[in-house]
């Protein structure tokens, strides 16, 4: 069987050292996708991540020098662009949508914007009490997020990237943030080293690699910062106890059941550890699913994931799943038992093969679009990895054997799968 | 398998090649359009096929649109369209799920995108799968248009799943904000009821009353199949005819909702209590049906008073201290439906203060003509999100099949072009005519021992 390659459609550049711009072709005439990371410095814990977020919320249409914030947004509405800014690892990630006309004019005003704002007291403040107050409010009032917070809890201190705060902690965190403090940490973490640019264009690509090197002429090249280890990890005495949080109202339980891994990303075991997790909770054809939907119909669904595949920590295993409050009690310890036979017996051939075909069915459907390449390389791009894997990937799922598989399930403890339930239960 | 999040013309008639042309059973009414779609209509069952060809994307998307949604649910069996939905999963006659043929095991196990919504105007049932599997959807589709297995066995082994959906939209607050408007704005009218449905109607669902459901409903006269990707023209059609076409038109013409919305006598206001969370505000006026000749102006309203952070009420309310979020809600629907303003009040800040606050920016559109750039900005937004929709197999059939369901699929490219010739004057009518006092609702959701 042979499968799509996208790889030799996209055209590599270097606008200046240390930045890279990956040029994709657009299927739709007359729009262009752009994506860019700007690097911020090492990975720091969601529990200290509050500037960081009211910085990403505040850019990308902030006020900078000699361009004020209503005058920006006038422009890029004028333009027909819409722009947004995250922080997504250990960059600020900026994406634009825009007529292919205006992509050059675009580009340049939402690069200064993000590279010499101003922060002004009025603009910080907004941003600071909508994520200080909007965001933690709606944090407490979301079962999904204290089943993840309750999880994170049992295995890692504050300090771990993995770990969350409450939002009483998040939103005194907010309060405390000072303008002239963020826009130091904002300005002395960025560097010129990493800056990744992903664009589908129509635009040729000389002319997207102009701008980026006008922006960036001026910002140091300095040095990624180099990942901390971090061993703020715990030990819990009865990994098996389940956690619980009552949250007010609710008809449904959220469930994440999971544990932490030793695999990275770079592990070799990696792609076999991936499959192993698919096979549990990937899809409509995941075990999670026809146990705890098809066979009890207990959930509307149940999905497991990989987290942390865009760090270099270690990996952790998590799997979800929102149960009724009625049948909570009783679908609790099927999923439990799920996860467990899973672990310690691993998977069978018959589930692989499956997993193999429907795994390169779902790339080409999933990568069929502009805009799913786009993010596909950016992933890779922002991440470390060599944009020619998504092409290699076929091999790699062909190649994998029911042993690697099984051998990659079982560097997880089986008494380390751990479960937190967060509804209404009182 | 999901319910669209609660409650989601102009005046120029369409224009269609005045000699429809015929091909092997089908006649081609393909309308003027910049989208490179074409329609035509399978002769022998009224089957309405849509087509765009996208070649070399190495996938097609199939998505069976049927005009029929939970406002022609009446209480008492309010969420059938949903629980209907749920079990055209569970096989069909020549697809059985208890020999491995369902539509899952079929598409998903191959890496397809496998699902099916339902809202206020329509069902649909799509896959996007790799191109050497579409003349299996078509099959399959065709197969469960009009033969699926409806069974009490399934109907119960599905109903807690059904449930868990209901809980879970329960389990948002803006998501029960919303349900509540549309309770409160239409009493009479199949909008009034949420597509999932009131929960004692989904747990006396009845495996009689569902397939009397789709006896009435399922029938391609009263169906839109469009394909989107890798596949040309020839073998579509060929596709649809074989598989398709096997079916006849309905024997009885398809039921239309009699029910009329009475008028509105005055403000009406309602108040969600809760414990956590945020104070919310929603303010909803009535707006006419889709193909309404103001649907291009409401947009503009739309856009211009929450459509992005330096909109009217972004300014008024965030910029202004008051609230944290602000956003507005306008989908042309089938019938005359709501446009709605929701807005989430920051700690201490009373909902007076922000409906003055929302009235005071209404009442500016209402004396003041708008600045013509910012329909400029609107006309602009909207090209380009239209040149986003042609991107992806599904994202355009996502968006394309809300269009079908409003009952003429081109008012999506026309809307485009009409937002062109709105000019400030027409938003200032629309604002006068249907901002009113008279026509408004408002909810709250009010957090009694917030913590903050």
């Amino acid at each position: 069987m042979t499968h799509p390659t996208y790889t030799h459609t996209i055209e590599t550049r270097e606008p200046l050292s240390g930045t890279t711009l990956h040029m994709l072709p657009t299927t739709v005439r007359g729009l262009t996708y752009c994506s860019l990371a700007l690097p911020h410095g090492a990975y720091h814990a969601q529990g200290v991540s509050a500037v960081a977020d009211v910085c990403g919320l505040l850019l990308p249409e902030c006020s900078s020098r000699g361009q004020s914030r209503s005058v920006l947004r006038a422009a890029l509405r004028a333009a027909g662009a819409e722009v947004w800014a995250h922080m997504h690892g250990t960059h600020l990630a900026v994406h634009i949508v825009v007529p292919s006309k205006q992509v050059e004019s675009v580009l340049r005003m939402v690069l200064r914007a993000v590279l010499t704002p101003t922060f002004s007291q009025r603009e910080f403040r907004e941003a600071q009490q909508r994520m200080g107050q909007y965001y933690a409010a709606e944090m407490e009032d979301n079962t999904r997020f204290h089943a993840r917070r309750l999880w994170s809890e049992v295995w890692y201190g504050s300090a771990h990237p993995y770990a969350l705060h409450t939002p009483e902690a998040y939103r005194n965190a907010c309060v405390e943030l000072v303008a002239k403090e963020s826009k130091e940490w904002y300005t002395g973490t960025r560097t010129r080293a990493g800056v990744v640019a992903v664009c589908a264009s129509d635009v040729p690509a000389k002319r997207v690699e102009r701008v980026l090197a006008e922006a960036f002429e001026t910002v140091a090249e300095g040095t990624r910062e180099a990942c901390v280890d971090v061993e703020d990890t715990r030990t819990p005495a009865d990994a098996t106890v389940v956690q619980t949080h009552h949250v007010p109202h609710k008809e449904n339980v959220d469930v994440l059941i999971g544990a932490p891994l030793s695999l990275t990303r770079e592990s070799d075991a990696y792609h076999a550890l991936r499959a192993g997790v698919y096979i549990l909770g990937g899809g409509a054809a995941g075990r999670l699913f026809h146990q705890l939907r098809e066979k009890h119909n207990f959930t509307y669904g149940s999905y497991a994931t990989l987290s942390g595949t865009d760090t270099p920590y270690p990996l952790a295993l998590n799997a979800t799943a929102i149960f009724p409050r009625a049948v909570y009690d009783r679908a609790l310890p099927v999923f439990q038992e799920v996860m467990l036979c899973w672990a310690e017996k691993g998977i069978t051939a018959h589930e692989l093969a499956a997993y193999k075909t429907e795994a390169l069915g779902r790339r080409v459907v999933s990568l069929s679009s502009t805009k799913a390449l786009v993010d596909t390389v950016f992933a890779y791009a922002t991440s470390g990895r060599d944009i020619a894997e998504i092409d290699t990937q076929p091999r790699i799922i062909e190649a994998l054997t029911t042993k690697e598989v099984n051998a990659a399930i079982h560097t997880i403890t089986p008494t380390h799968i751990t479960a937190a339930a967060a509804g209404s239960f009182e | 398998m999901t319910v669209a999040r609660a409650h989601k013309k102009s005046g120029s008639s369409r224009t269609t090649r005045t000699t429809p042309r015929t091909s092997a059973g089908f006649v081609e009414v393909t309308p003027n359009n910049t989208l490179g779609v074409t329609e035509h209509v399978l002769q022998k069952n009224g089957l309405r096929v849509l087509h765009r060809h996208i070649p070399d994307s190495g996938a097609v998307g199939l998505m069976v649109t049927y005009l029929v949604g939970s406002r022609h649910e009446v209480a008492g069996n309010t969420g059938s369209t949903h629980i209907l939905e749920h079990l055209m999963f569970k096989g069909s006659k020549h697809f059985p799920a208890k020999k491995g043929m369902s539509v899952i095991d079929a598409f998903a196990k191959k890496g397809a995108l496998v699902n099916a919504s339902t809202w206020l105007d329509r069902t649909n049932y799509y896959e996007v799968v790799p191109k050497e599997h579409f003349a299996e959807c078509c099959a399959v589709e065709a197969d469960r248009m009009r033969h699926a297995n409806i069974t009490e066995k399934d109907l119960r082994a599905e109903l807690p799943a059904v449930i868990s959906e209901y809980a879970l939209h329960k389990n948002n607050t803006r998501e029960v904000l919303d349900e509540h408007m549309w309770h409160t704005a239409f009493l009479a009218h199949g909008y009034h009821h949420s597509t999932i449905g009131w929960l004692s109607d989904i747990e006396s669902a009845s495996v009689a009353q569902l397939q009397h459901f789709y006896d009435t409903y399922y029938h391609p006269n009263n169906a839109v199949v469009s394909v989107v990707g890798d596949a040309p023209l020839a073998e579509v059609l060929g596709l649809v005819r074989e598989h398709f076409g096997v079916h006849p038109r309905s024997l009885h013409p398809i039921p239309k909702p009699h029910t009329k919305e009475p008028e509105q006598q005055g403000e009406r206001m309602f108040v969600i209590e809760r414990t956590q969370g945020s104070n919310m505000l929603a303010v909803g006026w009535k707006v006419p049906p889709a193909l309404h000749k103001d649907t291009p102006v409401l947009r503009v309203l739309a856009d211009v008073l929450g459509g992005s952070d330096s909109s009217l009420l972004h300014h008024a309310l965030v910029e202004g201290g008051l609230c944290a979020d602000v956003h507005v809600e306008y989908v042309p629907f089938h019938d005359a439906a709501l446009f709605l303003v929701y807005a989430t009040l920051l700690p201490n800040v009373a909902h007076s203060a922000v409906q003055q606050r929302i009235e005071r920016v209404i009442e500016g559109l209402r004396t003041t003509p708008l600045a013509p750039e910012l329909v400029a900005h609107t006309r602009a937004a909207i090209e380009r999100e239209m040149l986003e929709s042609m991107d992806g197999h599904y994202q355009f059939l996502s968006v394309i099949n809300e269009y079908i369901a409003t009952g003429d699929w081109t008012l999506y490219e026309r809307t485009c072009r009409e937002v062109a010739q709105v000019v400030p004057e027409d938003v200032q009518r629309c604002a006068v005519q249907y901002c009113t006092t008279a026509q408004q609702t408002i909810g709250m959701v009010r957090v009694q021992a917030s913590t903050h």
